[in-house]
């Protein structure tokens, strides 16, 4: 189990590097653009803050990838947030995907989804897995969720029906064999990924 | 140097990135534009000049490799500098080896930005440079003249882009080419493109002065230095400096010269005759010879080390046979110069005599080709040039008289010896007396060769058209008759004459 979260978290590093470094770059950039011209005598400070607040945007994404990289690095809370797992993975994988031109949306009714009774280790390793497949199928994805009482249930989707080649591929069988054990069903259709969590 | 103005690209999709970017090189005087992806980049390369291309490494629809490989491809002059992240630095490695100028790693904090500030200018100048040659290559390309030089071969551009190069440098430079072939041209064209073009042009010809003549006119002499200098004189050197002096015929200069020449040149210092203090001269010297210069060397005629000086560049002029792309450009100028000078209304050459002037050889080169149009233009009455009018007297009696004889392996001595006999014979116009002198000979030895020979062909003649042979005993042949009879190359319509 942890040497399978461990390779999905490498490969969650492994895509969001470029972003992580290109948004401290904006930061450093910028702040040095800040640093140069506010050394000028004959520079307004409101020429600055078009600069100083780029710089500040950027801290934020910084901040936001940091954050999220953190939350799935520390062992998950019980019972685990699917939600909130969703979004620390697509603040991640999803970030990269659409600085790739790929288009990545999240349902509303994703923030309504609550929790699950399964291990949070398997969850969250369910969760990341489908989201990394999900996300090499399509340049254009949609995220939806049906909240239940006996279950929740999540939903990747190629928007549009998309093109043949765009079907989600397999998830690792030994994530498989890992969801089953804990009542997690995972289905794939094609273009269509869903996972069924127990409540 | 800085670079105002220079107009830099930065290709990347990290809008926060490009924004800081083109702020920081805007207030370093740069004009930028901005490019969110490869294929946008480009584009805007495609249609506009920028001296410098600042490309991530990874960037959608088109990636800093691709956009690099696509630039090599369509031959778009810029300096890419890739900037990476600390991941990709094999990749940006693999950018140099596909010709970027260089990259910067990211996180480009102060010092990798200062380091980009640095590293711009180099580029620009290595545009700037590239950018230059680029003009001059294509401007060179559509040169059908350059100084006083004409031509628009191949040879010809090359001599004038090595020129271009040279010229502006102080350095010695060596002209090699026959007779003929404008090596003064190119010394005045060397001296007008450099910065001594104000300075004074000095043309020496070693060959048409005496030795001691040569050394007075070439370093001077002061007053009472020999019997009859009542005053002083400054020699070539101190009257040229400050520009360049063109020795002609270089090869041909004495020994002793030679060693004052080498002199000069390693000191920049010379002493005129009778005179004992050094006088410091700013010279450039150009020089010329149509000699072998490494048989010359061989037998000492010249010192190897005074070559070494004078030979820093070497610039070898073709003759005039090997560019025949510019023989009609030159017939045409010199025809069209020398009909306005001399008052004629002559328009072109006729078929025939453009044929020959395509055809000949040339052995005089352009100095050969002006002298027989000049003559063809005074001698020509109607107002076009005919080839008897541009063909040279003697050629005219002879034919075309090549200037070596070609004697094939296995000939015989006799008919080699015949061949060379008849060969000197045609060339000097049918006298008997240079013939003979010419080949160590006597007149009467000659005229037994020539009469001979002249048996030989007026019977093949006579037996080739059915005839009685009388026209040959009577010795009526004509001299390209003979030619034709002692050519070797052409055995199979007239063969060579048999043994007497």
């Amino acid at each position: 189990m942890e040497a399978l979260w461990l390779e999905t978290l490498g490969t969650i590093c492994e895509r969001v590097a470029h972003e992580i470094k290109g948004a401290l770059n904006g930061v450093v950039v910028n702040v040095e653009v800040v640093r140069s011209r506010s050394a000028k005598a004959d520079v307004s400070g409101a020429s600055l803050h078009q600069y100083a607040q780029s710089a500040s945007s950027q801290l934020d994404v910084v901040i936001a990838m940091t954050e999220a990289m953190l939350a799935l690095t520390r062992p998950p809370r019980r019972p685990l947030s699917i939600a909130q797992t969703v979004r620390h993975v697509d603040a991640l994988v999803g970030a990269a995907a659409r600085a790739d031109d790929k288009r990545i949306e999240l349902q509303g009714m994703v923030d309504a989804v609550g929790t699950t009774s399964a291990s949070p280790d398997v969850a969250r390793l369910v969760i990341g897995a489908a989201f990394i497949a999900a996300v090499d199928a399509s340049t254009d994805l949609v995220c939806s969720a049906t909240p239940g009482t006996d279950g929740a249930a999540l939903c990747w989707e190629v928007r549009g029906g998309g093109r043949e080649s765009e079907s989600i591929p397999a998830i690792d069988p030994a994530v498989l064999a890992l969801a089953a054990s804990e009542g997690i069903e995972v289905q794939k259709n094609g273009q269509q990924l869903s996972i069924t969590f127990p409540r | 140097m800085k670079h105002e103005k220079a107009k830099i690209l930065i290709a990347d999709d990290e809008q926060a990135i490009t924004a800081g970017l083109s702020a920081i090189l805007a207030d370093e005087g740069y004009a930028i534009d901005i490019a969110p992806d490869g294929q946008k980049a480009l584009e805007r390369l495609s249609e506009d000049r920028y001296g410098v291309i600042l490309a991530d490494l990874k960037m959608p629809k088109l990636d800093g490799l691709s956009l690099l490989r696509e630039l090599q491809a369509k031959q778009i002059p810029t300096e890419c500098i890739i900037i990476t992240g600390q991941a990709t630095v094999d990749s940006a490695v693999q950018a140099m080896q596909q010709g970027a100028y260089d990259y910067i790693e990211k996180p480009l904090n102060a010092d990798k930005l200062n380091r980009l500030k640095a590293l711009i200018p180099k580029a620009l100048e290595k545009f700037n440079v590239q950018q230059k040659n680029r003009e001059l290559t294509s401007r060179i390309e559509g040169l059908t003249h350059y100084g006083e030089l004409t031509g628009q071969s191949e040879a010809m551009r090359g001599i004038y882009q090595i020129i271009d190069a040279v010229a502006p440098s102080n350095a010695s430079v060596l002209i090699l080419g026959e007779s003929g072939t404008g090596k003064e041209l190119v010394a005045r064209a060397m001296h007008a493109k450099s910065e001594r073009a104000k300075g004074p042009f000095f043309a020496l010809n070693c060959a048409a002065l005496p030795k001691e003549i040569l050394e007075n006119e070439l370093f001077g002499h002061e007053k009472g230095a020999f019997t009859g200098s009542t005053n002083e004189k400054p020699g070539a050197f101190e009257m040229a400096s400050g520009g360049t002096i063109f020795l002609d015929e270089v090869a041909e200069m004495s020994p002793d010269i030679q060693v004052k020449l080498l002199r000069a040149l390693e000191s920049r210092q010379v002493r005129r005759l009778g005179g004992k203090k050094e006088i410091s001269v700013d010279i450039r010297i150009l020089a010329a010879t149509n000699k072998d210069l490494q048989k010359a060397i061989a037998e000492t005629e010249l010192r190897e080390d005074l070559y070494y000086r004078l030979a820093v560049v070497e610039i070898v002029l073709p003759p005039l046979r090997e560019r025949t792309d510019d023989i009609k450009l030159l017939a045409d100028e010199f025809l069209h110069r020398y009909a306005s000078q001399n008052g004629k209304q002559i328009t072109d050459f006729d078929a025939a005599a453009w044929d020959w002037i395509l055809s000949y050889h040339w052995p005089g080169n352009v100095r050969e080709l002006k002298n027989a149009v000049e003559r063809s233009v005074i001698m020509a009455r109607g107002d076009t040039i005919s080839v008897t009018d541009v063909m040279p007297r003697h050629l005219r009696v002879a034919g075309e008289v090549p200037t070596s004889v070609t004697i094939p392996v296995g000939s015989s001595v006799n008919d080699a010896r015949r061949q060379l006999t008849l060969r000197t014979f045609a060339s000097t116009g049918g006298d008997l007396a240079r013939t003979a002198k010419l080949l160590g000979t006597s007149p009467d030895e000659v005229r037994r060769d020539v009469m001979g020979l002249l048996s030989d062909a007026g019977a093949g003649a006579s037996s080739e058209a059915g005839g009685s042979g009388e026209e040959a005993s009577n010795g009526k042949h004509s001299l390209p008759d003979l030619m034709s009879a002692a050519r070797p190359t052409a055995p199979a319509k007239k063969p060579l004459p048999k043994k007497r």
